[in-house]
């Protein structure tokens, strides 16, 4: 493992909202460059919360939150678009935009970034091929199956190259087969190089992947294993 | 760089007043209102001006000359009141001229015709005619005239008997001036509440989009410019809609405004088709100028994360 630097480092970061609700307590934790970890705990822990303070929706009550050498919560609003450029998020609801195509879903990220057309037309149906869903480049979300739709989330989270691919509950809404391919899919980005955190109430994957588990609860760090399990 | 986002701005802009067509219909009609409501009143207070300047054009101050009067003397009044700035006009009218008018007026009423012809010799003064430019300068005008008259060869002024109706008129006009601009203010104000507040539901009903552009990584610009478009694009379509109900519309009134406005010469089919551009072009811009503002706030609201 390629491990020269912490690719997401948190010291002792608490979110506390009032009048005194602790969603994260004092979590300290270090992610390194191309690990594949899993964030585990019941609804209620804080692994949204822990997702939400890494891609910069929220800002800490306390603490540092170090993601690829940007301090998160410093960061000023106009740099924002170009931070959250370089993490791919994928979420439980897909939150593909309903009004454009599968095809035109990925190409917009790079689109917002001001690529040129060329590229675009180069790399987005590549990337629809290698999700396997090359024929259906031009559906619109509510015509795809939930799996085909969480595979354009992902391939639109991932046309960028990007360091940190973050999937909160990404199998939350979609059955054990695709939940399963998702999985897949997502240890396959893994082994290419990129670091990927996967929160998820998902008992059977986390057991049978062996990667790292963190484990919260109530806000708060109760468990931190190499190769973990789902153990509550 | 700049310009192939440029482009992909505003294609995206159409792509998305196409897609959200149920939308964009709502929106734009809410707009056609507006325009028109905000054209006719402008229309009205035109016609009203119009009406009121017409009518003060025929108040007038009437200069009674002494009789046996040399024309010599009449000009030189006349030339020293032409530097007058505050005088629009001044008429002529000799003494044959006057009983020719007494005559053509009178001319069915026998009784006068015959007392005419019983007197020998025209009754009537020559006199000069006096419009003024504003219908409050009546009172700099005569000054200028009892300074002018030298040699006092002006018998009677009848300013006196049509000063009352001439402070009435002007009295009345004003109010009427600004009635309509209240009027039409406040109307113009709740269109463009009533717009505004499409516009801000538009763009409401679009706020989980608008999220997720942010997630991945669009710039607050990226968003904006593309709803700025659509909201230049409702404008645009609602004011060409907007004219082509005008039109038939003032075909329709033309012929019973005239009758309102008979003896005065005003025809309103050709007033719009000869200021069918500016027509045009105002209810653009301000179709535009709305729609562009009313997104740009509404957009704040949503675009704060």
């Amino acid at each position: 493992m390629l491990s020269f630097f912490k690719v997401i480092f948190l010291k002792k970061v608490s979110k506390i909202y009032k009048p005194n609700i602790k969603a994260l307590y004092n979590v300290s934790l270090s992610i390194e460059n191309g690990e594949f970890v899993s964030i585990v705990g019941q609804s209620g822990s804080g692994k949204t919360t822990l997702l939400k303070l890494i891609t910069a929706e929220i800002k800490p009550t306390k603490g540092k939150v170090i993601v690829d050498k940007w301090e998160v919560p410093l960061i000023k609003k106009k740099y924002l678009p170009y931070f959250r450029r370089n993490i791919g998020v994928v979420f439980q609801d897909f939150k593909l935009l309903e009004k454009k195509t599968a095809y035109e879903n990925i190409a917009f990220a790079m689109e917002v970034s001001g690529c040129a057309e060329q590229d675009i037309e180069e790399c987005v149906p590549q990337m629809l091929d290698i999700v396997g869903l090359k024929d259906k480049a031009n559906r619109f979300p509510y015509e795809l199956s939930g799996g085909e739709q969480q595979r354009i989330a992902i391939s639109r989270a991932m046309i960028h190259e990007p360091k940190i691919l973050i999937a909160d509950e990404p199998t939350g809404n979609l059955d054990t087969l695709n939940s399963w391919d998702i999985v897949q899919l997502l240890l396959e980005i893994n082994k290419l190089g990129t670091t990927v955190i996967l929160a998820t109430h998902g008992k059977d994957f986390v057991n049978s992947i062996k990667k790292r588990v963190i484990t919260l609860e109530n806000g708060q760090v109760i468990k931190d294993q190499e190769k973990g399990k789902y153990i509550l | 760089m700049f310009f192939t986002n440029l482009s992909r701005i505003f294609s995206l802009g159409l792509k998305n007043f196409w897609r959200n067509i149920w939308l964009s219909i709502a929106t734009t009609l809410v707009m056609v209102l507006t325009l028109l409501s905000i054209s006719s009143l402008s229309i009205l207070n035109i016609l009203v001006k119009y009406s009121i300047s017409k009518i003060e054009e025929k108040i007038d101050i009437v200069l009674y000359i002494q009789e046996n009067n040399i024309e010599g003397k009449i000009d030189d009044l006349r030339n020293a009141l032409k530097n007058e700035k505050t005088i629009k006009e001044i008429i002529y009218v000799s003494e044959e001229e006057a009983l020719k008018k007494f005559q053509e007026k009178f001319g069915k009423d026998t009784e006068i015709q015959e007392t005419l012809q019983e007197m020998n010799e025209n009754p009537l003064k020559p006199s000069l005619i006096i419009k003024a430019n504003e219908i409050d300068d009546y009172p700099i005008i005569l000054e200028a005239i009892e300074k002018a008259d030298q040699e006092k060869i002006v018998e009677k002024i009848n300013y006196e008997d049509n000063n009352k109706i001439i402070e009435k008129v002007s009295k009345i006009s004003e109010n009427i001036k600004k009635a309509g601009w209240i009027l039409s203010g406040m109307f113009a104000l709740i269109s463009v509440l009533v717009m505004f507040n499409t516009i801000r539901l538009t763009i409401y009903s679009r706020r989980k989009e608008i999220a997720i552009m942010k997630l991945v990584g669009a710039t607050n610009w990226y968003i904006r410019f593309p709803l700025i478009i659509e909201g230049v694009m409702y404008g645009i379509i609602a004011a060409m809609i907007s004219t082509l109900i005008l039109f038939p519309l003032f075909k329709i009134i033309s012929p019973k405004v005239e009758l309102y406005f008979q003896g005065l010469d005003f025809n309103m089919l050709d007033f719009f088709i000869s200021h069918l551009f500016s027509i045009i072009g105002w209810q653009v811009l301000v179709g535009a100028f709305l729609g562009v503002f009313s997104s740009f706030i509404a957009m704040r609201k949503y675009l704060k994360i």
